[in-house]
């Protein structure tokens, strides 16, 4: 950095709030997945009653890739982002197909439909969904993670269908396509970089599902995230509970760097 | 039939946009259900759950928390978001893509890690079971929302303005202030009301770091949604929404597409 840019010392303060609460936040949780676990009993000090300062220990780790009981969770907590992601994709490929056949006014219309619930309190929806299905279980968390991410991928997905002209679909049919192959073989190829952004955001954000699986499922249904909570702020084992956020930071960044190397490669 | 037929995607479109609408609604006719059971109005709607709701002091002081937190965070990451766009809106481009990354980071980050690495954190600073520790605590999480809108703002002000106000003798300061700020005006607007609904709306987060001393709304709500429940926390979120929703439109107004912008 040439010194004396008056410019780049505004970067000061989003600089100070990432290192405080992005980098120091994260460099901490690292840390504390490699502690052995705390409960020692009598002890006074919270640190000590949380973990032993001091030591170094891949016991946390060796619990998660151990016991049943998370192995099942890492496959369920997989499993659902997948199922998640699918419908979240099909429903925003809907939406956005029907805000890019709008006019200007039904576009924005729709739109304001479809973001309305992400300025709601995320509970107040939750709440609604609860009353709605009234009981809870796979499905409604299934379908209270669909809906929470479905905005984000109707956003996506019809930023990427406004770059398609339709004038492409007209000379199809003009040239005999019937509709449905207009589609398939004209839009929805143009549309796959778009698809492939909105499936990476959607997979990221349901492999961290925590409030519905949480609040709309049972405990059958309880997701990596759930288990953090769980161990962070109820069983107090600190290190297990960051040793769980270490390794679903982990899964994500396989997902996010495999999904790249596809768009490389379709690029 | 042909006319309905190319409607038909329109059609399909309002009936997702209805289905992801019914969970709010719902929420919302029940805070006027005059029945102390958790079931939709029958024969007549009634206030009095919100009564119930501003009488109780439990919940007008997490109220008073939750707008709190709310202001602090927004001016936090308006001040951090707009600096930062303008740093790297007008500075080098060498370092710009690596900053946006880790500016952006936040976004994707799992909010219990988040959570939990800055639960670890604050408690070890004067700040634990601070509104202002809150406060920060969302705007890790707002800074990115509000550097994206504000970038954008940015990329739409005409430059040649401030270089005019410059040659005309203003100091960069001056410049900024009276050729560029009033061109950002709407997306000041637009990225403030943002950083203020995702602060009221944040919930994982707050679990974590709100203390006795800082409990807002979504972490008094929390309980009674997983447990019990009366129409209560009901009209709480009924009144939660009474301060999002305005912020929701108003945003909206602020970002609507205008005929001169250059597209």
């Amino acid at each position: 950095m040439r010194p004396g840019r008056a410019v780049d010392w505004l970067l000061l303060p989003a600089g100070l709030l990432w290192l405080a609460g992005v980098l120091a936040p994260l460099l901490f949780v690292l840390r504390m997945s490699l502690y052995s676990r705390g409960g020692i009993a009598g002890e006074k000090r919270y640190d000590i009653l949380f973990y032993q300062p001091g030591t170094w220990s891949l016991e946390s780790f060796r619990q998660i890739l151990a016991e049943p009981f998370y192995l099942r969770m890492l496959g369920f907590t997989i499993g659902l982002a997948l199922l998640v992601t699918a419908l979240t994709l099909a429903l925003g490929y809907v939406a956005a197909y029907g805000i890019y056949r709008s006019g200007p006014a039904g576009k924005a219309f729709l739109l304001t439909l479809i973001v309305l619930p992400k300025f709601t309190n995320i509970l107040v929806y939750v709440f609604g969904l609860k009353l709605l299905l009234g009981r809870n279980g796979f499905w409604p968390v299934v379908a209270g993670e669909t809906l929470f991410l479905l905005p984000y991928a109707t956003l996506t997905l019809a930023a990427t269908l406004e770059t398609v002209p339709y004038s492409l679909v007209e000379t199809a049919r003009g040239l005999g396509a019937s509709a449905a192959r207009a589609f398939w073989s004209v839009v929805f190829p143009l549309t796959l970089p778009g698809l492939l952004a909105a499936a990476t955001l959607a997979l990221l954000w349901s492999l961290t599902a925590f409030l519905g699986p949480y609040l709309l499922g049972e405990p059958r249904q309880y997701t990596l995230a759930v288990e953090v909570d769980r161990q962070m702020r109820q069983d107090l084992d600190w290190p297990l509970a960051a040793a769980l956020n270490v390794t679903l930071m982990l899964l994500m960044a396989g997902v996010a760097s495999g999904l790249s190397l596809v768009r490389r490669r379709a690029a | 039939m042909s006319a309905w037929r190319s409607n038909a995607p329109q059609r399909l479109a309002y009936a997702v946009a209805a289905v992801s609408l019914v969970p709010l609604v719902v929420s919302l006719l029940v805070s006027l259900t005059p029945s102390s059971y958790l079931e939709l109005p029958r024969g007549g709607l009634t206030l009095r759950w919100y009564e119930e709701f501003w009488s109780g002091p439990i919940w007008r002081e997490a109220l008073w928390h939750s707008l709190l937190v709310g202001a602090l965070a927004t001016v936090f990451s308006i001040a951090c978001g707009l600096a930062a766009a303008v740093a790297l809106t007008r500075g080098r481009r060498r370092w710009t893509a690596a900053w946006e990354w880790a500016l952006l980071l936040p976004l994707v980050l799992p909010g219990v890690a988040l959570a939990a690495g800055l639960l670890a954190v604050v408690r070890q600073t004067p700040l634990w079971g601070h509104p202002v520790s809150l406060a920060l605590a969302h705007s890790v999480l707002a800074v990115p929302v509000a550097y994206v809108a504000l970038r954008a703002g940015l990329e739409r002000v005409d430059p040649n303005l401030e270089l005019a106000a410059r040659g005309l003798g203003a100091n960069p300061w001056q410049a900024f202030r009276h050729a560029t700020l009033p061109q950002l005006t709407p997306a000041l607007l637009a990225a403030a009301l943002f950083c203020l609904a995702i602060s009221l709306n944040e919930v994982t987060l707050t679990l974590f770091l709100a203390t006795r001393d800082t409990e807002t709304l979504p972490r008094i709500i929390w309980p009674h949604l997983r447990f019990a429940v009366t129409p209560l926390a009901a009209a709480a979120s009924g009144t939660l929404l009474l301060f999002t929703l305005p912020a929701a439109l108003a945003a909206g107004w602020a970002l609507r597409p205008r005929r001169h912008r250059p597209s």
